[in-house]
């Protein structure tokens, strides 16, 4: 009888021992894979930022939200809630003096470009942002085909295309991100989702941008008509932010106006991005310490289980050597033995991080990106520590298979 | 069959204790010997040392001309799996596996394992786990193993001494039926054996 008969009958005939040893490790792989995932994700609101621009307007909310907002692409499929009037974008723009109710003055030479950018939907599950050409002066570039100009056109960043295989000309839907409830927005035209042509393919820029469909600002303002505005004084004619460049020292000027005189927050984003630096950097070293010692007990774990379970094998090892079994074929099924019940706990692990990882990122919401994948394959380095792990818990029984006196073992 | 030659072999304990001291002993292939004695005396650990499961504290054994001290503990395994066939008073089994899985791990050829199976009269309970078989069924498994290998030396150890008469007739006559052709030795002091073998000795006669 080979070495991996041998194996296989051992691990099956003894279920009980088996689906223990398993479930133990399995469970410590889910959850140090789910950890790992976790940290990763993280880590990726820094990583996919886009930087392209000096500073950011966005309504009131914290300058990290509006940071991970504009440049992350975190939006929320259900909650819109931080619109910024179109005029105060158009008066930035065209840098004209800003009239308040108080009778103070104000004006903004000091912006050098400013981008608007509206979120107005989803394609699959990713954002639509509403846009114009400036954007194309911020790391944005048509790799084939031109930036939409029409009603109904749409760019479609690079990893969508190559997730969905999309292709200039093809038509493809975008869900408004709240639909009307009938009776309500004031120039709802009707619910669903509204197709669009893709004009465009975008260069990759590694960033969250990537996973975004762009659009004119006239498109977006008619899936806008399909969402629930009813409670916005400016109707659909809002933005979510300004990407703006700025003229030197000018941020205090941009800040002392849009703070102090609008319902926006000024955003200075190269100072945003430290403050996420120095916190996704905490949260990755402290999210690796545990992923570390989760491992660290995995690890422990499973050389506890098989050692444990191949203790009771001293025996079965006498009978195997006095009918003519080597060490080394001893070794050989212990080896195959440690694999086959670390490959299998690993599948199972992997399982269980699949269903469970979505549920705990929805849990964990609030401090992840909202949006991207998260394979279940980043999750394979603790597999490949799994499956060494086992294979390194059964150098112990080898050993001591080794050393076994088959003399004394069979006389019992 | 196998010619078996021990040169002044003695088992020394750790403790110290010389177990026992063999000056010079041959037995021809085709032998059928009886060996007997009372408990402690080293009748066991001397077929372990006949199947290279232990090696001497001194001396020599030599099987067919090879000398099994001197052989590597891969090629002892290979030595023993290629011509001995052992047989313990218990604990010959892997109880998890079945009555024919048992007697796979001796040989790989079907047939030989279905007929060995056949001959010791098992072939209803081939699929039965060892862990539900009586101690009776438990020791024809192991004869069976043993007819399944292409053993030339047949090593029993108390085969009979936990079985009931008829259990352990039917042992006693099913391992000289295997032994045809083949050299047995049988350590016991199970007085129902001794009319089945023509040469029985004692260890301290050796």
């Amino acid at each position: 009888m080979n070495a991996l008969r041998l194996a296989w009958l051992d691990l099956t005939r003894r279920p009980l021992s088996t689906v223990i040893a398993c479930v133990s490790i399995a469970l410590s792989v889910a959850t140090a894979g789910v950890l790992l995932r976790l940290s990763h994700l993280a880590e990726r609101r820094y990583s996919t930022l886009m930087t392209t621009t000096e500073a950011l307007v966005g309504a009131k909310s914290g300058d990290l939200d509006i940071l991970l907002g504009a440049l992350n692409g975190e939006v929320s499929r259900t909650d819109q809630t931080g619109y910024l009037p179109m005029k105060l974008f158009e008066s930035l723009r065209a840098q004209a003096p800003v009239h308040f109710e108080d009778g103070a003055n104000t004006t903004s030479t000091y912006v050098r470009s400013v981008t608007p950018f509206v979120y107005a939907g989803f394609f699959r599950g990713f954002a639509a942002v509403g846009t114009d050409d400036s954007i194309l002066r911020r790391g944005l570039r048509p790799a084939e085909g031109s930036w939409p100009a029409a009603l109904a056109e749409i760019a479609i960043g690079a990893r969508l295309a190559s997730d969905f295989d999309l292709k200039l000309g093809d038509t493809v839907t975008v869900d408004p991100l709240q639909p009307a409830r009938p009776g309500e927005g004031p120039e709802a035209t009707g619910q669903g989702p509204l197709p669009f042509k893709v004009s465009a393919i975008l260069e990759p820029t590694n960033t969250a941008w990537d996973s975004q469909a762009w659009m004119t600002l006239a498109s977006a303002r008619v899936l806008l008509t399909h969402t629930r505005l009813k409670n916005s004084i400016w109707g659909p004619d809002v933005l979510n932010y300004f990407l703006i460049d700025l003229e030197p020292r000018a941020f205090v000027k941009l800040k002392a106006l849009v703070n102090d005189r609008t319902v926006g927050q000024a955003v200075d984003v190269a100072t945003a991005r430290s403050k996420l630096k120095d916190l996704t950097g905490t949260g990755r070293a402290l999210g690796l310490t545990i992923v570390g010692l989760v491992l660290l007990m995995a690890v422990l774990s499973l050389a506890s289980v098989l050692v444990t379970r191949f203790e009771s094998l001293s025996l079965q090892i006498a009978v195997l050597r006095a009918i003519g079994y080597s060490r080394g074929e001893m070794a050989q099924w212990l080896l195959l033995e440690g694999l086959l019940l670390g490959l299998v706990s690993c599948l199972v692990g992997a399982l269980i991080d699949a269903l469970v990882f979505p549920s705990v990122r929805a849990a964990l919401a609030a401090s992840l990106p909202a949006a991207g994948p998260s394979s279940v394959f980043e999750s394979s380095l603790i597999w490949i520590a799994a499956l060494i792990a086992s294979v390194l818990s059964v150098m112990i029984p080898i050993a001591r298979a080794y050393r076994l006196d088959v003399h004394s073992a069979l006389r019992g | 069959m196998i010619d078996l030659r021990l040169d002044n072999v003695g088992l020394t304990l750790p403790s110290g204790r010389q177990l026992f001291q063999i000056r010079e002993f041959t037995l021809a292939s085709g032998s059928q010997l009886l060996l007997r004695g009372a408990s402690g005396t080293g009748k066991s650990s001397l077929l372990h040392l006949l199947a290279g499961l232990m090696l001497p504290s001194q001396g020599s054994i030599t099987a067919d001309g090879v000398l099994i001290s001197d052989l590597s503990d891969s090629s002892r395994a290979r030595w023993r799996r290629e011509n001995v066939g052992l047989i313990f008073q218990k604990l010959n089994l892997l109880s998890h596996l079945t009555v024919s899985e048992n007697v796979a791990l001796a040989s790989s050829a079907a047939q030989s394992q279905a007929q060995a199976i056949h001959d010791v009269g098992l072939s209803e309970l081939a699929n039965e786990r060892a862990s539900v078989l009586s101690g009776g069924e438990q020791q024809r498994v192991a004869v069976a193993r043993v007819l399944a290998q292409p053993s030339r030396l047949i090593l029993a150890d108390e085969p009979t001494s936990s079985l009931d008469d008829g259990n352990a007739a039917f042992v006693i006559n099913a391992l000289k039926r295997a032994s045809i052709g083949r050299t047995l030795i049988v350590v016991s002091h199970d007085d129902r054996l001794a009319s089945s073998f023509s040469d029985i000795r004692t260890l301290e006669s050796l």
